[in-house]
């Protein structure tokens, strides 16, 4: 019992992370049919950014919490102008062009990964602990820290799905994923949705690396990693839909500490990819994806 | 029916059915065509034409019925499977290979000719019957609208069906455009000696060109008869007036 | 100049390639071109399944099964070159046939995402499996000694040959239905062509000559790992196709040349290697809409095509180009 909590617990951890990660990246599909190979840039940046200006602020006397929440603002705001940047001189010209769109991404995460390797260096970062302590939730231990991070991720999210579901500009996005054809003739003003649509993406990698970087030593390519599990979330909740990408966010989370608990991590990779393969051949829209071309 | 009696039809239709979600699309359709007959199916919107012309060119699976060609039964079998029997269908959207030539086009059309002088001729013979022998070598998609029209019942004429379904292909066309296209088709049948149902909205067209006239409304067919018949049938009039859009 | 003349001098290129590698024996220059010639099988290869309107992002995983399939039989039987070459094609195009007919009945994205699927499971069984050589996989595959000397020159001519395949299966009828089939492919079926069925055929052969191509990768290379095949190499493939002109047989073999030429002048840069790639790409994607062959095509340097390719003795009499 204690063991399947403890792994209930981590599951949730994790996958909290991953939800706002891979809702990112579906929702930048979704609206702009482009995959962005450099998602897990914007990740890692904002990771370092946090890692090193909450170290800043502290050495300025701030209490760490403090220094953490401003570091995060910080991180978040760089991000969103790098995005804004990147979708002007390079995404904005091939919007619908799915495999150009994707070549240009890859460019992009080649570049961006020396930048960052050259400005932060390899050596892992850390941020020092904001609050102290473990609790005992639902059976399993957790780090007070971790509890409130996993708070706040799934506090964002439900707010995410909120905006999405009542404000005007949620609308449209939901709609251009949904159906752009229909979304086009009812009026809705395609570049600026995609531009908004990508910043709000970016954004959620955004805050997903400002929230993973007091839990975890922080490295510039730690976003591949993460980019790649959030390739299979969204393939297996289906590309453009944000309840399957939470879903599926939990599902892999859950493979993760099940399977890395009793099984070694590559070979719970390999099933997992195989099944994945096979939901694939019986419903290749993923668990909620939409059945369009 | 008795008057559906299959054994000189082309084309029977029995106890069709078709179920989409919970709305009953098409139900209890009964309908025929014979050999060297041009039928027409027409009806207020949404009455199940298209969905009837999908069901009978293989695109759509009934829920239930029988369908008769060429005296095989060949309910549910496949688009592919439908026009290698000899039924061949144009579509109203999406009607062409954009951007390969015309000749190309009319090309996969005939394929089936796998002798290859064979296959030549009949290309420009389909060609020329459709007035785009002036055309081969334009692409596709740059032809202005009437002449796409023509060229997708060229494919859909290159392998010399027996059946020739045509979905809409008045649509958008002008008045010479259009008879024009009457002409043309006219002539396909006499001189190909197959058969055309064609679903269209152009009244006067389906008058003009029909033999016979199967009115749909509210997936059931209506009322059957000759173009004059059905001209003035009380019942057909108020389905067109009376039904609001 | 016009389109014959610049196949001329491409075709001139490639002959001076095979040429100068017959005599330049183990000089780098002689390592880039076959490098070269590597990933412009592999980017040929993957534009041509591009002809159904499909991207495969399998094609790494039929190198790898045609690497490993001759790897296997050179290291283990001491098999004969040309029937390990043979075999890697086949048992790479076998495999292409299941995977086709029960992957090709899904289109777009969602078959790039499955067979981005099962090429990671594939390499990732691959480094399982213990008699493939697990994770350090097989070492030691060279050609056999009486063609070792002129190695460099037979891979490069067998890749003008299986592109050359390529080529004239994409100027045949079945090349039309292909285009017919990227265009729409209900008309296709109308047209009473099973459309799976041609899909697979496109399918099997892309894999038959990229298992080839793998074959010719293990003898080069003499070690394979699972390492070698992940997804980045189709997704370079894919790049070279798009860098060099997707609409055009000669674009991928531009664009992986030039790939191949710049990612090894950015080794200069040391450590920012990767930066200086990934701007390049990044470059040439904005600076080459249409690629490069649309580029030399916009810029008058080659004259456009006069028709859409047409290939009938009639029509050539009937109208001057």
């Amino acid at each position: 019992m204690d063991v399947a909590a403890q792994l209930l617990v981590n599951t949730l951890q994790i996958g909290a992370i991953y939800v706002l990660f891979a809702l990112g990246l579906t929702m930048i599909f979704g609206v702009m049919r482009i995959v962005n190979f450099a998602h897990g840039e914007f990740f890692s940046l904002a990771a370092l950014l946090t890692s090193v200006a909450t170290l800043w602020f502290s050495s300025l006397g701030l209490p760490t919490w403090a220094s953490y929440l401003i570091a995060f603002a910080m991180a978040v705001t760089a991000v969103l102008a790098l995005s804004y940047i990147t979708y002007q001189l390079a995404f904005k010209a091939f919007l619908g062009d799915m495999l150009g769109g994707f070549i240009v991404s890859l460019g992009l995460v080649m570049l961006l990964q020396g930048i960052l390797f050259e400005i932060f260096g390899g050596a892992p970062r850390v941020v020092p602990n904001i609050v102290e302590g473990n609790l005992i939730f639902f059976g399993g231990t957790i780090t007070r820290q971790k509890l409130i991070i996993c708070i706040l991720a799934l506090l964002i999210t439900v707010g995410l799905y909120q905006f999405l579901q009542r404000s005007r500009l949620g609308l449209a996005l939901r709609a251009m994923a949904e159906d752009q054809e229909a979304a086009l003739l009812q009026g809705i003003n395609y570049r600026k949705i995609a531009l908004y649509g990508f910043l709000i993406g970016s954004g959620l990698a955004a805050i997903a690396g400002c929230l993973i970087a007091p839990l975890t030593s922080i490295v510039p390519t730690m976003g591949g990693g993460y980019l790649m599990r959030a390739f299979m979330i969204v393939i297996i909740g289906g590309l453009g839909s944000i309840p399957g990408a939470i879903i599926g966010s939990f599902f892999i989370a859950s493979i993760e500490s099940i399977g890395g608990y009793f099984f070694d991590l590559s070979t719970a990779t390999v099933t997992m990819f195989g099944l994945i393969a096979v939901l694939l051949l019986v419903r290749p829209q993923g668990l909620l994806g939409h059945v369009t071309k | 029916m008795s008057q559906h009696a299959h054994t000189n039809s082309l084309l029977y239709v029995e106890g069709l059915k078709r179920k989409f979600g919970g709305v009953m699309a098409v139900s209890d359709l009964d309908m025929s065509v014979s050999t060297n007959e041009i039928v027409g199916l027409i009806g207020p919107n949404g009455a199940g034409k298209s969905t009837t012309f999908n069901l009978i060119s293989g695109h759509l699976q009934p829920t239930e019925g029988r369908i008769v060609f060429d005296g095989k039964t060949v309910t549910g079998k496949s688009l592919a499977r439908m026009s290698r029997l000899g039924l061949a269908r144009t579509f109203q959207h999406e009607s062409l290979l954009k951007d390969l030539s015309v000749y190309d086009n009319i090309l996969v059309g005939a394929l089936r000719f796998t002798n290859r002088k064979e296959r030549e001729g009949r290309i420009f013979e389909t060609a020329m019957r459709v007035g785009l022998s002036e055309h081969l070598l334009e692409r596709a998609g740059s032809l202005p609208h009437g002449l796409q029209r023509m060229l997708s019942i060229a494919i859909a004429i290159a392998a010399r069906p027996k059946l020739l379904c045509l979905d809409e292909p008045l649509t958008g066309l002008n008045a010479t455009e259009v008879k024009n296209a009457l002409g043309i088709i006219r002539s396909l049948q006499a001189e190909m000696k197959c058969s055309i149902l064609f679903v269209e909205h152009n009244m006067r067209a389906v008058m003009e060109l029909c033999d016979r006239v199967i009115v749909l409304a509210s997936g059931r067919i209506l009322a059957e008869g000759t173009p004059a018949e059905i001209g003035s049938n009380a019942s057909v009039i108020e389905a067109y007036l009376g039904v609001p859009s | 100049m016009s389109q014959s003349n610049f196949n001329r001098i491409l075709l001139l290129g490639t002959l001076i390639a095979i040429g100068y590698s017959f005599f330049a024996g183990e000089a780098y220059s002689t390592q880039l071109l076959i490098w070269c010639s590597a990933n412009v099988l592999l980017a040929t290869s993957m534009r041509f399944m591009m002809l159904v309107g499909e991207f495969n992002m399998a094609t790494v995983m039929f190198y790898g099964i045609g690497a490993y399939v001759s790897g296997y039989l050179t290291t283990r039987y001491s098999a004969p070159f040309a029937t390990t070459l043979l075999a890697a094609g086949s048992i790479a195009c076998v495999i292409g046939i299941a995977f086709g007919y029960v992957s090709l009945r899904i289109k777009g994205a969602y078959f790039m995402i499955i067979s981005f699927a099962f090429a990671e499971v594939a390499r990732l069984l691959a480094t399982q499996i213990s008699w493939l050589g697990g994770n350090s996989g097989i070492v030691g595959i060279f050609p056999p000694a009486w063609i070792e000397a002129w190695f460099p020159a037979v891979t490069i001519g067998l890749v003008v040959v299986l592109c050359t395949i390529l080529k004239l299966v994409e100027d045949s009828s079945s090349g039309k239905v292909f285009a017919a089939i990227r265009n729409n492919d209900a008309i296709v079926q109308a047209a009473g062509i099973s459309v799976l069925n041609m899909k697979v055929v496109c399918l099997a052969l892309s894999a038959f000559v990229t298992g080839v191509g793998g074959a010719l990768y293990a003898y080069s290379n003499n070690v394979i790992s699972p390492a070698d095949f992940t997804f980045m190499a189709s997704v370079m493939a894919l790049a070279a196709v798009k860098l060099g002109g997707e609409n055009d047989f000669r674009g991928p073999i531009l664009g992986a040349v030039l790939l191949t030429l710049i990612g090894q002048y950015v080794l200069r840069f040391g450590a920012l290697d990767q930066l200086f790639y990934g701007g390049a790409i990044l470059v040439a994607m904005l600076a080459l809409p249409g690629g490069l062959m649309g580029v030399l095509q916009r810029w008058r340097v080659l004259l456009p095509v006069s028709q859409p390719g047409i290939r009938a003795s009639g029509i050539k009499r009937a109208v001057k180009p």
